[in-house]
């Protein structure tokens, strides 16, 4: 039995009228509250303004700045009310990359509409690609639900879309790996993570289905997430390594502050031991889980915290999903051998391509990869590896760069930081750090770099060390290394 | 008594099989029927057995179905050794029929549940279709037939029927 979102909103607003729907922050951090009635009746409102405008005849879509905020909640669901696909964009982007997405829309939409729930729906130009593919039932058929940017990693921007148009089901929503790891009809969730980015999105849309009291928090600032946590008795919330990081740094960290919290699920990145640690120790095991799966929806793993204390550094076993390790031939290697991770799930449903022609890598057989590297353990527990372009090839031997960073982070001078290939003239590379010190610290190259030399290898050890003021990071807290890559590639080598 | 020759047919109607060829293999010395399928599109090996036994009943005798990247062009026959080599190594999953009363209860959920002729004791449950939905439909059903609650974790874990019956013995 499934409902659309129109009905289903106004459902649960004629059953519990008064009840919080969403609780967002104005410019002011001004609390702004709205009831579900209150709610369901802008939701209405942008909806009818946004059918109004857009064309049924000309493939239309909607474009909504997602910062997160009261107006940007109320216009993701409007679209998603009305049925025209929507793409939560990053307010912030930068005016060449906002250009390559918009081309990328521009792929599959004759046009766009940017929907701001304050100022109503305005006309988006969008520039017009190659012809898309004539004829036949093809996927560009598809009706679809909602797109979102992926690709962090890489630096190239890729879109994906989710078939539509999204439906409202007692039973899969949320997905059953989600309600796995905590989450109740209902719940009070506090988002962190900005409505751009795919986990928090999908979080947002389901805590919409599923009838909870969504907290907005506009711009994450870790003191104010646990208070935020403690002042609404927060039951759920989903967070990134780097929030992690961030908010157990207070050595006064208070534990009663997550009394309420019945899970915390964090995803999107790899997360360091010492900060997955740290968490167990704040939540206790029962309550962390980690869950690891891409944008694309080929597969999911779930891991919670006593598992992880038994396999430290696994991200768990695959949840609906069977994972195969595969070599650069394609053959299926045995357990304790990395490979390539390819995954495959029943739950098509979830399953989203991208908007242009990339592909996502699939074999024979249905096992689909979006280019991670890991491997199996006898019980089939998978273990991330760093991706081939993150790995720092120093003469033949291999660096991860978290492992890296993970032992600067450690050094109590150091905030944050990023570690990069440096070309060298005889190893190829060496590691390079780009260091972010807390404010109003120094501390000489010398002394970190016999840090470093205490906890690791000669060959990982930094041999150039750049301090700045932040290291560059994806709203999901995804450490963008190419950002960082030296832009004399094949320039001045050190020594 | 089915042919080998009739089961081939069937199994080369299914929309998503190219080709199909069926031999006699020595698996633990036993002799089973095992067909090979090149496929246009995926479906899984249990499936395939599930749709060949449908249309020819439950005793055709076909025990699995391997799929195959290309079978031998030119109609040379596939090679029975190499399908005992697949199936050795676990990459066919064999029809057994449940052990005792248990398995016998569960394999019956399993089958309904999914709308399966007939569910293997050792079959896992994504290959056989499984998804979220049935999932909870067989965990429900567990739990009202045993009387006792079942873990989603826990069902996800077991993944065969023989499996899941050692937790509910």
């Amino acid at each position: 039995m499934t409902t659309p979102v129109r009905s289903r909103i106004a459902g649960i607003a004629r059953a519990d009228p008064d009840r919080t729907a969403l609780i967002g922050f104005g410019t002011d951090l001004a609390e702004q509250v709205l009831s579900w009635r209150e709610f369901a009746g802008r939701v209405a409102d942008t909806a009818g303004a946004l059918r109004a405008v857009v064309n049924r005849s000309t493939r239309s879509c909607a474009v909504v700045p997602a910062s997160n905020t009261v107006s940007a909640a109320i216009g993701i669901t409007a679209a998603l009310a009305a049925e025209v696909p929507v793409f939560p964009l990053n307010p912030g982007t930068p005016p060449a990359e906002r250009d390559a997405l918009l081309r990328l829309l521009g792929l599959r939409f004759g046009h766009g509409c940017l929907l701001d729930a304050e100022l109503g729906p305005q006309r988006l130009d969008l520039p017009a690609g190659p012809e898309p593919p004539a004829g036949g039932p093809g996927r560009f058929d598809a009706a679809i639900a909602y797109l979102l940017a992926t690709g962090a990693s890489t630096g190239i921007p890729k879109i994906t879309a989710r078939p539509g148009p999204l439906r409202y089901d007692p039973v899969l929503t949320p997905s059953l790996v989600i309600r796995q790891a905590g989450w109740r009809s209902g719940q009070r969730q506090l988002i962190v993570g900005p409505l751009y980015h795919a986990a928090p999105f999908t979080a947002f849309i389901d805590a919409l289905l599923d009838s909870n009291t969504v907290v907005l928090q506009p711009f994450f600032a870790p003191q104010w997430t646990v208070e935020l946590v403690r002042r609404y008795a927060i039951e759920w919330m989903q967070l990134t390594p780097t929030h992690m990081r961030e908010m157990l740094r207070p050595s006064d960290l208070d534990p009663a502050a997550f009394a309420s919290l019945r899970a915390m699920l964090h995803t999107a990145a790899r997360c360091d031991a010492d900060t997955k640690r740290g968490w167990i120790g704040l939540l206790g095991p029962e309550r962390v889980y980690e869950f690891y799966g891409a944008t694309e929806g080929i597969g999911a793993t779930l891991v919670r915290g006593d598992e992880w204390l038994a396999r430290p550094g696994t991200v768990g076993r695959g949840f609906l999903t069977q994972i195969r390790i595969l070599d650069d031939t394609g053959n299926a290697v045995p357990p304790g051998t990395r490979g390539t991770v390819f995954m495959r799930t029943p739950q098509r449903a979830g399953r989203s391509d991208y908007i242009n022609d990339q592909a996502i890598r699939t074999t024979l057989d249905g096992f689909a990869t979006v280019g991670d590297r890991g491997r199996l353990d006898r019980d089939g527990y998978l273990y991330l590896e760093p991706r081939d372009h993150d790995v720092i090839n120093v003469g033949g031997e291999k660096v991860d760069p978290d492992e890296v960073e993970a032992v600067l982070r450690d050094h109590p001078a150091v905030i944050d930081a990023a570690a990069v290939a440096v070309p060298h003239g005889t190893l190829g590379s060496v590691v390079g750090v780009h260091i972010v010190l807390r404010p109003g610290v120094s501390v000489r190259r010398a002394e970190l770099a016999a840090h470093c030399g205490r906890r690791l290898a000669g060959y990982k050890v930094p041999k150039r060390f750049m301090f700045t003021d932040q290291v560059p990071r994806s709203a999901a807290g995804k450490l963008e290394r190419w950002r960082l890559a030296s832009p004399h590639e094949n320039g001045a080598a050190l020594p | 008594m089915v042919t080998l020759p009739e089961i081939s047919e069937v199994l080369s109607g299914h929309p998503r099989v190219r080709r199909a060829e069926v031999v006699t293999v020595c698996v633990e010395g036993r002799e089973v029927t095992v067909a090979a399928a090149e496929l246009s599109g995926y479906v899984s090996g249990p499936i395939l057995r599930d749709y060949v036994r449908r249309e020819l009943g439950e005793d055709c005798g076909l025990a699995g179905v391997l799929v195959v990247e290309q079978l031998p062009a030119g109609g040379g026959g596939v090679d029975a050794g190499s399908v005992a080599v697949a199936v050795a190594e676990g990459r066919c999953t064999l029809f057994e029929d449940p052990g005792d009363e248990v398995e016998r209860r569960v394999a019956a959920i399993w089958s309904a549940e999914m709308d399966l002729r007939s569910v293997g004791v050792n079959d896992d449950f994504l290959e056989l279709g499984g998804d979220s939905l049935s999932a909870l439909g067989i965990i429900a059903a567990i739990e009202a037939e045993f009387g006792r609650p079942l873990d989603v974790y826990a069902f996800m874990s077991a993944a065969s029927v023989r499996r899941l019956a050692q937790i509910l013995r």
